[in-house]
């Protein structure tokens, strides 16, 4: 009999360049982005990426109502197992954290920048905001 | 290393010949799909998973203010560790480990960049050319982005 093997899972999502990947259970829901919605986070701008989608997804955190996401057009569920998660190179760490980012996935599709709410909090205070 | 001998990994980069100690070269490998880093410098090219880690790889032409140099498809790493940290050093060709004396290693003397020259400890002329041997600390300390807050 195999051992069961760890798995996380995350929603997914594409913006411009990059796949960012944040843990499922700490979404509380996807939703289409409300017509004239305001007080987003838009990732792609923050990670200094094209917005190419035109109908993008609106990720609300679970326990934090303050903090809504605004990812690209398609968001997918993905069990990632463990080891699939990646340590940010100490290289680049700081570089990362100050972008809201706490971790890394190997996915088939490439390296996911994995989000992290707290540290998204603060990059969105922080200079690297792109005007937000 | 060993009394007064030492061993060097060689490599191109464009027109530029390059040597790192060979006991901080962690391993050689093919360069495989690389992920951007979101508003990372021009001279770190991306991440790789690679073994287990995500391995960021630099452009050593670039972060010594050099223009970009063009390779063909198939590039390598060489994988260098210093300070706890392990980066990817893109070469567009492997030339080999050298093992030289070290009363034949000559001071930074012929490098024109002064991008390169900070990153030299020396230089070992060859017939071939000059190769000029990298300080893997101090080369990993410059690629490391600067906080732009």
């Amino acid at each position: 009999m195999n051992a069961p093997v760890a798995t996380t899972a995350y929603a997914v999502s594409s913006v411009g360049d990059l796949v960012v990947a944040i843990p499922a259970d700490q979404v509380g829901s996807i939703d289409e982005v409300p017509a004239g919605a305001s007080d987003l986070l838009d990732v792609a701008a923050l990670l200094g990426q094209p917005s190419r989608a035109q109908r993008r997804r609106a990720a609300r955190l679970a326990g934090r109502a303050s903090l809504t996401l605004l990812v690209g057009a398609r968001v997918d569920l993905v069990s990632v197992e463990a080891p699939e998660h990646l340590e940010l190179p100490l290289l680049l760490a700081e570089h990362y954290r100050g972008l809201g980012v706490s971790g890394l996935l190997a996915l088939t599709s490439g390296v996911a920048c994995v989000l992290d709410p707290g540290l998204l909090a603060r990059a969105r205070r922080g200079p690297r905001s792109a005007g937000g | 290393m060993s009394g007064d001998r030492s061993s060097f990994v060689v490599f191109r980069v464009g027109s530029l010949e390059l040597g790192v100690p060979a006991h901080e070269v962690v391993e050689l490998a093919r360069l495989g799909a690389l992920t951007p880093v979101p508003l990372a410098p021009s001279h770190i090219r991306g991440v790789l998973a690679h073994g287990g880690r995500a391995l960021p790889v630099v452009r050593l032409d670039t972060l010594c203010g050099l223009p970009a140099s063009r390779g063909d498809d198939d590039l390598r790493l060489v994988v260098v560790s210093a300070g706890g940290m392990t980066v990817g050093l893109e070469a567009h060709r492997l030339l080999g480990v050298v093992e030289v004396a070290d009363a034949d290693l000559r001071p930074v003397e012929v490098t024109a960049s002064p991008g390169l020259r900070q990153l030299a400890t020396g230089e070992l002329h060859r017939a071939t050319g000059v190769v000029v041997l990298l300080d893997v600390a101090t080369l990993v300390e410059a690629a490391r982005p600067r906080d732009r807050a």
